[in-house]
């Protein structure tokens, strides 16, 4: 009777003590996360003094990259770039990792590169919104992220993207602007415009700015809103079926460089693909600066492209990181590049080439 | 015997159901959209249904035989690839034609010996080798890309005989042979009547195996031709290129007139099939009908044929017992 | 009389899997002889013909074919060699011409890119159809015609390929009398010709009929052979069964009395085969319905039991009148129901002995509301099946496409009679089944008349409706057109009713 008694206050005594231990140490991992917490608000509040890195001070300058996917041509030379100029920029390493489009993926390979003590994390969103969350908490922690090319709906390190929108426009004005003869009346220039899918924040920016530059050309007017759902079979069909019923359509907008050859083949199949010049050429115009596009506007077969610089985004990117390594931070939160586009025609395109700005040919 | 009136009219119905679907839509389309008659809308609707149209070549022989092939469209989007990826090394839209029809004939054959010697059922042998066609595929065109190509490429998809297009011409011409082949021929008798009872044709000695393995590499061979046609007159190869093409394929054959369950249906039925859904589908766009419910009524077309397939079947069965009594 | 035989088959040994089918097997056969072969089910009849027609190949023993060795690897080799096998399944394209079906094998052709000559085809065909007196153009499709028309057609094939041997395999199981004695003029045609015909068949009257000489196999052994004129039945059955038996026959239990009430009243039954059928069923009695093949006897307890619908007329099951009658229905009141094809209606081929006995009276078997069956009551359920009826398999799991056509209808037989039914409908009991599985079913039947059953008895034979049943019924064209006690019949009074407005 006496012995149990007895052991029983002992376990008893003991089991407290553990209790307590416990309760102490959540206490102090607590006050950890509740400095860092404070640190990035001062962050915020603050001139942008960043707060404690903690991967920073371990001897090596270590990039991480998350990218959407590797297989689009614009981001092969993209990648290409950092691969031969990192070190130039002061970076002693560099991980790439690609998520297949997968935005589980995605944010695992993000954490990935935290743990394997990335300095700066970049990132081309596989989705704007699904990546936030695991962006905030990277910068929660005094790593900072930067995106490429596509934007990730909160507020991150520093971005660096197209201003598609302003390309929208661009382009819009260059094909209204060409279209335009003498004594044309209200409405007699008439627009096929592809619409590739919604879901893509890039396409949506480039629609608004087409659309509000054709607001202001009287002359042009938009015939057919096609849905060509990133499908080149369905551009291919789109445009048969809309010449088949008004073979008279003056311009064909495509967003995106990989749809501009349906287009091509579909007038040619029609026999509607005359050259510039001769009567009845249908404008051709596209976004990206692929190679397709650039060779076809030299072959005469599409006429303009608005080009992307991706040759840009790759030295911007690094030009902050290596900033960043020598202790010179943004001036403010949420830093933004919206790089224009270039308007690449016929009649430019080689001084562009010359002047090497061209990424889609060299 | 008392037949009724009712099951006349019933009768009647279920034997020609497809064809009186037709009538209708050749009314409403007379009504709505006289345009589609012009010889150029013909000649575009040849074209775009061209790949499909040649691989319904290749799947109403296999019908007639009772099998299908739903790795078709899977073994189109590997000879697209593979054309691609030959011609970015070579430049050789030739070289190309070989290595793609190499590939799916090669595809074909596998098939052939899965189904007509393991004897594994046909329809869950070619669910598997299209998962691996469609996974090797995937795998060097990389996710969710488009591979576009320089515009040299498109020279063959474009080129034109006497102001049509190469695609439609293949398709004319491949047709008017196999309608020959398949009625004048004694490979085409041999194919009927393995489909018919294939025991009756091995007590016959003819060699039942052989004659299959060949519909099956005839039927890889044109894939492969439609594959290469496909991407040059797309400029290139997406994601995903061709899924689902096959049930377009038995859907016009089954239109056409020929059996799921073998032996019945002619080559120039399936010709007609292919005309029709070809122009189904190009009035679905015309009518702008959104992606997601084209999809239902796709759906819905191949259960209508299907099932009009079936039921004409019971009826005939059913006419003949009444017959019979008498 | 020929010193040396035209076919000589030596020692033939089989074995599938280690088990030996035929084991030393000779036979001898003439040119210009119809030889009949007899056996029970497993007997080796149909394995010996497969190995003479490529089917299978020997393990060992010679074939000697107008004296010269024969090896016969395929159906190629066979056809070659002049053999030709009419089977019990027709081997015809149903969906082909006639003309196809006869030629597939050499079809003709003409021109520079060897397309089929239709014409010669047509015509080529044509003239082997004059041959074998078939009257139909060579263009009709084969599903057009009639079961014996097609069977003609395969003959007609197999004299397009110069068949010096031929095997009918149980060629009248699906013709009416007219039919088969068309058939059996054919064959001694090609008697006087001078060929060699394999005749294989369960029906003696058959082998009597047509047949100059017969060889019995039994376990794969020849048990012997005789000389038709010389031989009987009783000594056949000896010979097929090993054994005396004592009785094919067995005796009926007394007719019931005038007074007995009726089990089963059927009146005025009408539907698209049936013109107004009426009779009625006494407990304890044994009723036949004979008739031609189309007559409507299977239309009318098809109809009974409720599987086809019905347009006119009443149906009362121990003075009850049933409005709709359904199978479950019939079931709950008493009415079992044995079909004429037993591998489509009557067993589940690809389940075990086990299960198609015990589903019909599953819930019997089970726990209520659980619904669970009692495994120990239902394996004793299916011993005493199995020892009752007699049943021959390796035991309850084995599957019964495997069994023996006997055996299988042993199995529906006892299934049914599990039911504990007041009525019991068999449509042709005994097809297909050999001498020795007969003689037991037509025992089992007597015994469950003797403890109270009424039965219901189709049959095309002959024999076993004369023999088996109190009161014959004969049937044509939907309707009662005659009726005989079991003492008054005689085989010509029925057979003259029914050929009584028979167009054929």
């Amino acid at each position: 009777m006496k012995r149990t008694k007895k052991a029983a206050r002992i376990t008893g005594a003991l089991l407290l003590t553990l209790a307590m231990a416990a309760q102490v140490t959540a206490c102090q991992s607590k006050g950890n996360e509740g400095a860092g917490e404070a640190a990035a608000g001062s962050y915020i509040a603050e001139s942008g003094m960043p707060a404690e890195n903690p991967n920073l001070n371990d001897g090596v300058n270590r990039v991480g990259i998350a990218y959407s996917n590797l297989a689009a041509e614009a981001t092969q030379v993209l990648i290409a770039n950092y691969e031969e100029h990192y070190k130039e920029y002061g970076i002693d390493e560099l991980i790439i990792l690609q998520a297949e489009n997968n935005l589980q993926t995605q944010i695992e390979q993000v954490m990935d590169l935290v743990n394997q003590k990335c300095d700066i994390i970049i990132v081309n969103a596989v989705d704007s919104d699904g990546l936030a969350e695991v962006c905030d908490q990277v910068m929660a922690k005094g790593i900072p992220v930067m995106a490429v090319d596509r934007p990730v709906f909160t507020d991150l390190y520093y971005t660096c993207m197209s201003n598609n929108y302003e390309i929208g426009r661009d382009v819009a004005r260059a094909f209204c602007m060409m279209s335009y003869e003498e004594g044309m009346g209200d409405g007699a220039v008439k627009v096929l415009k592809c619409v590739n899918g919604t879901t893509s924040a890039a396409v949506r920016d480039r629609l608004a700015g087409v659309d509000d530059e054709l607001a202001l050309w009287s002359h042009v007017r938009m015939v057919g809103e096609p849905s060509i759902e990133f499908d080149i079979e369905k551009t291919y069909n789109a445009v048969i079926d809309a010449f088949t019923a008004d073979p008279d359509i003056d311009v064909v907008y495509v967003s995106g460089g990989n749809y501009v050859a349906p287009v091509v083949s579909a007038l040619d199949e029609l026999g509607l693909l005359k050259p510039y010049g001769e009567e009845g050429h249908v404008i051709i115009a596209s976004i990206d600066g692929t190679a397709t596009e650039l060779n076809g506007i030299l072959a005469g077969q599409n006429d303009i492209s608005g080009v992307q610089r991706f040759d840009l985004f790759g030295s911007k990117i690094l030009e902050a990181c290596q900033n960043y390594f020598n202790g010179i931070y943004v001036d403010s939160y949420n830093d933004e590049d919206l790089e224009p586009g270039i308007i690449t025609t016929p009649w430019n395109i080689e001084n562009l080439k010359a002047k090497n700005m061209l990424w889609g040919i060299h | 015997m008392k037949v009724s009136v009712g099951q006349k009219i019933r009768g009647f119905l279920f034997k020609n159901a497809v064809a009186i679907l037709l009538c209708g839509l050749l009314c409403f389309i007379l009504i709505r959209m006289p345009s589609f008659f012009r010889p150029q809308n013909l000649v575009s609707l040849a074209s775009e249904g061209c790949s499909f149209g040649i691989m319904t070549i290749g799947m109403t022989m296999l019908m007639l035989n009772g099998y299908i092939d739903i790795s078709m469209g899977a073994q189109l989007y590997l000879a697209g690839v593979i054309t691609i990826k030959i011609y970015q090394m070579t430049g050789n839209i030739w070289v190309c034609l070989i290595g793609s029809m190499a590939a799916t004939v090669c595809v074909s054959l596998c098939n052939g010996v899965l189904i007509a010697k393991i004897g594994i059922p046909s329809m869950i042998a070619t669910l598997a080798v299209k998962n691996v066609c469609k996974g090797i595929s995937s795998l060097m065109i990389g996710k969710e890309s488009v591979i576009s190509m320089p515009p040299e490429f498109t020279m063959l998809g474009r080129y034109k005989l006497w102001g049509i297009p190469i695609s439609v011409i293949s398709l004319g011409v491949l047709f008017l042979i196999f309608i020959v082949i398949m009625k004048r021929t004694r490979f085409g008798h041999y194919v009927y009547a393995i489909g018919d009872n294939a025991d009756a044709c091995q007590a016959s000695g003819i060699n039942v195996f052989l004659t299959r393995e060949i519909i099956f590499a005839v039927s890889g061979a044109l894939i492969g031709y439609a594959g290469v046609i496909n991407v040059s007159r797309l400029g290139g190869a997406q994601f995903n290129l061709g899924e689902g093409m096959e049930f377009s394929c038995v859907a016009a054959a089954v239109v056409g007139g020929v059996s799921m369950t073998g032996g019945r249906g002619n080559m120039l039925g399936a010709v007609m099939g292919v005309i029709i859904i070809a122009a189904l589908d190009q009035l679905l766009r015309l009518f702008s009908v959104s992606n997601y419910l084209y999809d239902v009524f796709w759906g819905a077309i191949v259960l209508f044929t299907v099932s009009a397939d079936i039921l004409k079947n019971y009826e005939i069965k059913r006419e003949r017992e009444n017959k019979k009594t008498c | 009389m020929e010193n040396q035989a035209y076919l000589q088959i030596n020692n033939i040994c089989k074995s599938f899997f280690g088990v030996p089918i035929l084991k030393n097997v000779s036979i001898s056969i003439d040119a210009g002889e119809i030889h009949g072969l007899l056996g029970g089910n497993g007997a080796g009849k149909s394995t010996l013909m497969n190995v003479l027609g490529g089917i299978y190949t020997k393990d060992s023993g010679d074939i000697f074919i107008d004296g010269a060795k024969t090896n016969i690897r395929n159906a190629s080799d066979a056809e070659k060699a002049g053999i030709s096998f009419i089977h019990q399944e027709l081997k015809l394209f149903g969906l082909r011409s006639v003309a196809e079906n006869i030629e597939i094998s050499n079809l003709p052709t003409s021109g520079p890119f060897g397309f089929v000559d239709e014409k010669k085809k047509n015509s080529d065909a044509q003239k082997w159809l004059d041959m074998v007196g078939l009257n139909v153009k060579s263009k009709v499709r084969l599903g057009e015609l009639s079961i014996a028309q097609q069977q003609l057609v395969e003959i007609a094939k197999a004299l397009s390929l110069n068949a010096k041997i031929m095997i009918f395999d149980e060629p009248t199981s699906s013709l009416t009398a007219h039919e088969t004695q068309k058939l059996f003029e054919i064959i001694r045609g090609f008697k006087r010709e001078g060929r060699c015909i394999i005749y294989i068949s369960h029906k003696f009257d058959e082998i009597f009929q047509i047949c100059d000489r017969v060889t019995v196999l039994r376990n794969g052994e020849n048990a012997g052979t005789l000389d038709v004129k010389n031989a009987t039945s009783d000594e056949l059955i000896r010979m097929i069964i090993g054994r005396k038996l004592n009785q094919y026959f067995p005796e009926l239990p007394p007719a019931p009395g005038e007074n007995t009430p009726a089990v089963l009243e059927v009146k005025g039954l009408e539907n698209n085969r049936l013109n107004g059928m009426s009779f009625d069923l006494k407990k304890g009695e044994i009723l036949g319905l004979f008739g031609l093949v189309g007559a409507g006897k299977s239309e009318t307890v098809r109809a009974i039991f409720g599987i086809d619908k019905l347009s006119g007329g009443e149906i009362a099951v121990n003075g009850q009148k049933v409005k709709r009658m359904t199978p479950k229905r019939a079931m709950k009141l008493g009415l079992s129901f044995l079909t004429e094809n037993r591998r489509e209606e009557g067993l589940v081929m690809k389940l075990d002995i086990r299960h198609n006995l015990t589903i019909p009276i599953i819930s019997r078997l089970s726990v209520p509301v659980v619904k669970c069956v009692k495994l120990r009551e239902e394996s004793r359920t299916v011993d005493s099946a199995f020892a009752r009826f007699m049943i021959k398999a390796t035991g309850p799991k084995q599957r019964v496409s495997t069994l023996s056509g006997g055996n299988q209808q042993k199995v529906v037989l006892s299934k049914w009679i599990m039911t504990n039914p007041d009525v019991l409908i068999l449509d042709e009991p005994t097809r297909g089944v050999d001498v020795g599985a007969k003689a037991e079913i037509y025992q089992l039947i007597v015994e469950m008349v003797r403890e109270g059953l009424s039965v219901i008895i189709i049959s095309c034979e002959e024999d076993e409706i004369l023999e088996m049943c109190h009161r014959i019924l004969v049937v044509n064209e939907g309707r009662v057109v005659g009726s005989f006690a079991q003492k008054e019949a005689t085989t010509e009074k029925m057979l003259k009713l029914c050929m009584a407005g028979d167009e054929v």
